[in-house]
């Protein structure tokens, strides 16, 4: 047994280190893929699709590097989370699309020029009739504002037993209505109506039965990442505030939950580098790093006491500069409103239901 | 990272999960806790006829030179076969120190006896008053021509009624609970003024309380440093908590696996009550504690072999924090999913409950450990 990293592994950390030191990108969360300077610098440096083996294009990253890329972009990066477009929408199109279409889209995603909405939810509301014509609605959807392509799923009119299509078309397309609501994160959710709309041949990727098994990239190995950043965030309050012995000691409760949870992502690791069977399911990571992430969260929130209380947003829409006297307790109006964001952002992923599936999930197995 | 074992490890990994599956059935256990060693004498002797005794032990000093690891790998099926013989006191414990503070004339007295089995010691460190805190000793060792008089008493001493050999912590010099001050003894346990007395633990062991009254030892009786023997008792405690750790990472594994097995074939409104999804989510729960502390094994074993300090002891301390919680976890959900079969001595569930709530106790509980780990 060898806790630490081989020398190949070690240069590739090193080298992930360098180039996140170097490159920044501006903003936060999903906006990062926004950023064309991030998108080249990661182009240039061979990360732009890094879990891509190289028969799609990518670098053909072994699972310890992938898993040292990720757990480093999430330390690193405010609420970083993967582009659909690489993470979901290239991996498809790789799997289940024809050379025409593999040809058309790859080289753009892999360019990091062209951004997608994958929306796999609730496809039984979308319909596609015998005359290629979308009708229905997509729900749930995030980053429809900046993207340009959609991929999704709808039934098949008429199919008995129920058969279901994979597309993909412009998101300008005639007959799509977007409609937009708040989240609890404070950013913004849509819902896609399709009237009507038309479906070219050469948009439809295929057609499937009830099951599909496709080789998408887990983006679960690396999440503890996140929670090494939100402890670092807490022990800068902690170092600014007055004795609070209830505070450390649940912030030492909340470390060691972090410690597991990398203990954890590095044995699953590690067995898909040897290419033996994992320990235990991926689902146990996302239940695990989604708990951590909430604990770390709300210890975050119950650090700043009183300056937990005031409303991002306006915040932003006054401009009005920091509450409270500069740097009184380490919180400024910026760091609160991401790290509030990212603790309703945690939440609201488990109100989604996917952590009360996964749990199914697993129980089932 | 590598989480793979060599090949020898895997052999003797192998040779005490067959011991366990073929020789260690729970009946016979609950028959040999009631006797009056308290342990298998013949178990002792297939133990130290396989090599066990002699795993965490260097070639040179008889032993076969393994680590933390191997440790690790023979406490862990222990555990899932709730072993009583007193593997952890002797070989872990009172072997331990010697190994780590023992001059080599120290080691060649005392370790062959206990790598072939003929010695049974046990690790004299536990004051009343004291609580968790290693170095909070009323127990005196006063300097007396070349030697050193004992005087004191030492609680709940895990083997004490067959110890043969004694490891004690004394205070030399220094203020009741100074780290400075605190020195090492082996004292032998049929020594003028020492005395016992002995009692069953609930979990199934046996251990004493034992009094030192004028015990005269010679120079030769000082283990290690003296005055320095604080360091020395910590990395034999942080051993241990290694060992008792993965002695519950097996207790663990043996309740969710019965628990599932038991939810499969139990019957309540017509279909097994593993078809009850709150029932599904709490054994999830289960799986998910039992992994995070093997998790946490792993790299507090890789740790300690890669060198004893802060980085292997705020490791171990985790590892403590999380096994408590998840001990404790994992077993009351194993008795109360088996329902009042879970509370029944002749269902081997509680005596795992048991053992991972003794577990908790020893070698300082989940606050006292957070607290360290918080510290280091």
């Amino acid at each position: 047994m060898r806790r630490t990293l081989s020398a190949a592994d070690q240069a590739f950390y090193d080298r992930v280190q360098a180039f996140l030191q170097a490159h920044r990108p501006l903003g936060t969360g999903a906006d990062i893929w926004l950023d064309p300077a991030w998108c080249a610098a990661l182009c240039e440096a061979g990360f732009a699709v890094p879990d891509w083996p190289r028969d799609w294009g990518g670098p053909g990253f072994t699972a310890t590097q992938k898993f040292l890329w990720h757990s480093a972009c999430c330390e690193r990066i405010e609420g970083f989370c993967e582009s659909p477009a690489v993470a979901l929408a290239g991996p498809i199109l790789a799997q289940l699309g024809d050379a025409q279409m593999q040809k058309r889209h790859l080289p753009e995603i892999r360019q990091l020029r062209q951004r997608w909405v994958v929306a796999l939810a609730e496809p039984a509301q979308l319909e596609l009739n015998q005359e290629r014509r979308l009708n229905g609605r997509l729900a749930w959807l995030t980053g429809v504002a900046d993207s340009h392509q959609l991929l999704s799923i709808a039934r098949l009119a008429h199919a008995q037993p129920a058969r279901w299509a994979v597309f993909c078309c412009p998101l300008d397309r005639a007959g799509i209505t977007v409609h937009t609501r708040r989240s609890l994160a404070g950013g913004e959710v849509f819902t896609l109506e399709f009237a009507a709309v038309s479906l070219q041949n050469t948009e439809l990727v295929c057609e499937l039965g009830e099951v599909a098994l496709l080789n998408l990239p887990s983006h679960q190995l690396g999440r503890s990442g996140v929670a090494v950043a939100q402890l670092s965030q807490l022990d800068r309050v902690l170092s600014t505030l007055s004795e609070e012995p209830d505070l450390e000691t649940k912030r030492d409760t909340a470390a060691v939950e972090v410690e597991a949870l990398k203990a954890m992502e590095a044995r699953y690791v590690d067995a898909l580098q040897r290419g033996v069977e994992p320990p235990f399911p991926l689902q146990l990571l996302a239940l695990k790093s989604a708990s951590v992430e909430q604990q770390v969260g709300s210890l975050l929130m119950d650090s700043f006491g009183y300056y937990a209380l005031p409303y991002p947003d306006l915040w932003l829409q006054h401009n009005e500069g920091p509450v409270g006297p500069a740097g009184a307790r380490g919180a400024t109006q910026a760091w609160l409103e991401r790290t509030v964001s990212e603790n309703y952002a945690s939440v609201s992923r488990d109100l989604y239901g996917k952590l009360a599936q996964e749990q199914q999930d697993i129980g089932e197995h | 990272m590598d989480f793979s074992f060599t090949d020898e490890q895997t052999l003797l990994e192998e040779s005490i999960a067959r011991f366990i599956q073929n020789d260690y059935a729970f009946e016979n256990r609950q028959k040999v806790i009631k006797s009056e060693l308290g342990y298998s004498a013949d178990h002792w002797s297939t133990f130290a006829e396989l090599g066990w005794l002699g795993v965490p032990f260097s070639e040179a000093d008889g032993g076969f030179g393994g680590g933390a690891v191997e440790s690790m790998l023979m406490l862990e099926n222990f555990g899932r076969g709730l072993v009583v013989e007193p593997y952890l006191a002797t070989v872990v414990l009172a072997g331990g120190a010697l190994k780590h503070g023992g001059s080599t004339e120290q080691k060649a007295a005392h370790l062959p006896g206990i790598v072939d089995g003929s010695t049974q010691a046990a690790l004299a460190y536990v004051e009343p008053q004291g609580r968790f805190n290693l170095a909070d000793l009323k127990t005196t060792a006063k300097a007396d021509g070349d030697g050193f008089v004992l005087n004191g008493y030492k609680a709940v001493v895990l083997n004490g009624p067959a110890a043969q050999t004694l490891i004690v912590t004394a205070r030399t010099s220094g203020e009741q609970r100074d780290e400075k001050g605190v020195s090492l003894f082996i004292v032998a346990a049929d020594a003028e003024g020492v005395s016992r007395r002995d009692y069953p633990t609930v979990d199934g062991l046996r251990a004493s309380e034992i009094t030192f009254d004028n015990v005269q030892l010679g120079a030769d009786a000082l283990l290690g440093e003296l005055d320095g023997g604080y360091a020395l008792i910590e990395q034999v405690i942080d051993d241990g908590i290694l060992a008792v750790g993965a002695e519950a990472v097996g207790c663990m594994e043996v309740l969710y696996k019965d628990t599932v097995e038991y939810c499969k074939t139990r019957e309540q409104f017509g279909q097994p009550i593993g078809k009850f999804q709150v029932l599904q989510h709490r054994m999830v729960d289960m799986f998910m504690e039992h992994e995070q502390s093997k998790s946490l094994m792993y790299m507090a074993a890789m740790r300690l072999d890669e060198g004893y300090g802060p980085e292997a002891q705020k490791a171990v301390s985790a590892f403590k924090v999380q096994v408590g919680k998840s001990g404790r976890f994992v077993g009351q959900n194993a008795v109360q999913l088996h329902g009042g079969m879970g509370m029944t001595d002749e269902l081997n569930i509680g005596h795992y409950f048991k053992r991972l709530t003794i577990i908790d106790t020893l070698f300082g509980n989940v606050d006292f450990h957070l607290k360290r780990f918080g510290r280091l």
